[in-house]
């Protein structure tokens, strides 16, 4: 690609609005949407569902399956079993017409406007969207690569991951240590790894008392921080040792044949080692060329790309201001995106965006506890309009309908994206 | 305390409970008419018809709502709002906004939608059966 066609891409960026940008050779505009999660399944859904049938919508995901990473947690803590995480694609076809292909998409060609599959396909697009979550970043966790996560799972993408870590823990030894190396900012679900640790205590103190939770952690605090500290004494007293940065919580490295975690210099022999490593854009943003550093930075009006405004980014993947990245921040972005792509290839009205995000967390058998806020599109960002987070000392049925509203959410937001 | 104090935080308790509850639409108006009498819910903001409300925009804004609501499904404590009555909804989103009703992340929600708004999702959420 020559600088000319992307400061000419560029410059098309003021053109949103421009009605139906045609396809050659087809009747219809092209959307291709990569990755079929909480951005992608969401945004094909409501592009075929609003357009009724004048764009056509691809959706490009491999797995056959989509195990919800939210909730995952509470599969692991033996709540849900892993088919209640479990959704498949038959409805977005049936329903809607979109074409599903599972398949990966590796490499985009910006200019000419493809996307071309492993299976060799190659899609013509008038807009892409690209959700594919994260990545892990090699080497952030000395000692630690993919093809050790059998050993020490990061289950920070669910399904397989999710059942290894369930089963190393069923399996630990009696009084075994478990432990987990958290990530550091900015990374998928700022309160799922301490969720994850209450999941973990809940099977722990039940089936192994004596057993031992450790978590080196980079970071000198975390989401709901205040909250799962009071839970965590109140339900697992003595069981859990979080060791932040301020305590060498950063200075970490694993020997997975050996199952030894080293932490500020020294060495414990752990059971199971829950490897959450540092995170960065699934890689086929960057592959597309629309990733700066590990995110992908994106407009806020309309979330396209600040590279290319036909393309669009989703979800974990893009640099999101100060969303949290969350199944429901990837929900609410694709709304935003799916009225604005719309609008622009069909004439259809475009609204002005608004963002919301609500995450709920589990501590202990119905003690929920939730944080939200909204936000609003700047020149800059996306920004912080209004927030709440649930209190320490909430009584006790204010804490169980919390959980309720969370299964009631589940059952909601994944129906938004997959029926 | 006084006691018309007192018939306000009754009358506040009774209006929670039910005014998105599923009870008959003739029982809920005239809840709903009690409570606009010891000025609990401002109604005022819900005069607009929902019949006037811009549905298109109404539709757009409701995919904020259904992330939680399911549009298809009673759900325990996320009620369905589809076939709601549009007043009984209008007069909730007002009572949120004003947070005289009591819910973090409804206060929130309905604080930033304008009259116009919350008159074009009764609007939208009518058109569902
Ligand atoms: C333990 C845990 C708990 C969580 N709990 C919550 C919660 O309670 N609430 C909440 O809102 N969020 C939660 N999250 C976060 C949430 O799962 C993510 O933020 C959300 O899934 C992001 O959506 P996404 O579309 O960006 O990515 P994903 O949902 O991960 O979807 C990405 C999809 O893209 C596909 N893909 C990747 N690369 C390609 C390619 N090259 N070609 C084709 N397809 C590709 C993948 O297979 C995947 O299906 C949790 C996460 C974790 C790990």
């Amino acid at each position: 690609m020559t600088w000319n066609r992307r400061k000419f891409l560029g410059a098309a960026t003021g053109a949103l609005s421009a009605p139906a940008v045609l396809a050659e050779g087809s009747g219809k505009p092209r959307v291709v949407v990569v990755g079929g999660g909480a951005g992608g399944g969401t945004v094909a859904r409501y592009i075929a569902k609003d357009s009724d049938g004048a764009i056509d919508v691809t959706l490009i995901e491999p797995s056959q399956v989509y195990f919800s990473c939210f909730f995952s947690n509470l599969y692991i803590g033996g709540l849900k079993s892993i088919d209640e995480i479990g959704h498949t694609y038959g409805a977005l076809a049936a329903n809607y017409g979109i074409n599903v292909i599972h398949d990966w998409a590796v490499a985009v060609d910006r200019v000419d406007k493809n996307v071309t599959l492993a299976g060799g396909q190659v899609l013509p697009y008038d807009k892409l969207i690209l959700s594919p979550g994260i990545d892990f970043i090699e080497g952030s966790v000395p000692g630690w690569d993919l093809s050790v996560q059998t050993k020490m799972p990061h289950a920070y993408e669910a399904g397989s991951q999710s059942q290894l870590l369930r089963a190393q823990i069923e399996n630990m030894p009696e009084g075994g240590v478990y432990a987990m190396v958290a990530p550091p900012n900015p990374y998928r679900c700022p309160p799922g790894p301490y969720e994850r640790i209450s999941m973990v205590a809940h099977v722990l103190k039940a089936t192994n008392p004596t057993a031992k939770i450790v978590i080196a952690d980079p970071k000198p605090k975390f989401s709901k921080m205040a909250l799962f500290e009071d839970g965590w004494a109140t339900h697992y007293p003595g069981l859990i040792d979080w060791i932040g940065e301020d305590f060498g919580g950063g200075d970490v490295s694993v020997d997975p044949d050996q199952m030894m975690l080293t932490i500020d210099g020294e060495e414990m022999a752990v059971d199971v080692c829950n490897v959450i490593p540092a995170m960065k854009a699934g890689r086929i943003a960057e592959l597309a060329g629309v990733t700066d550093g590990r995110w992908a930075p994106v407009n806020s009006a309309d979330m396209s790309s600040k590279t290319d405004p036909d393309v669009y980014v989703l979800g974990d993947a893009c640099q999101q201001g100060d969303m949290p990245k969350s199944g429901f921040s990837a929900n609410s972005q694709a709304k935003v995106c799916a009225n604005a792509v719309r609008g622009s290839l069909t004439g259809s009205r475009i609204f002005p965006p608004r963002y919301a995000n609500t995450c709920w967390s589990l501590i202990a058998v119905n003690d929920g506890v939730k944080v939200g806020a909204t936000y609003e599109a700047t020149e800059e960002k996306i920004a912080r309009v209004d927030g709440f987070v649930s209190q320490v000392g909430e009584d006790a049925n204010l804490r169980k309908t919390t959980y309720e509203e969370s299964e009631n959410w589940y059952a909601a937001i994944t129906a938004d994206m997959f029926h | 305390m006084m006691p018309t104090k007192v018939a306000v935080l009754i009358m506040r308790g009774i209006c929670k409970r039910w005014a998105l509850k599923d009870c008959g639409s003739k029982v809920r108006k005239a809840m709903l008419a009690i409570c606009a009498c010891f000025g609990i819910l401002p109604v005022a903001g819900a005069r607009a018809e929902a019949k006037d409300g811009d549905v298109e925009l109404g539709a757009y804004l409701s995919a904020e709502c259904v992330t939680c609501h399911q549009v298809n499904a009673q759900t325990e404590e996320i009620p369905q709002i589809a076939g709601l009555d549009p007043n009984a909804f209008m007069a909730a989103m007002q009572a949120y906004k004003a947070k005289q009703r009591e819910h973090p992340i409804m206060q929130m929600m309905a604080g930033r939608l304008n009259d116009e708004e919350i008159v074009a999702l009764a609007a939208y959420f009518s058109t569902l059966e």
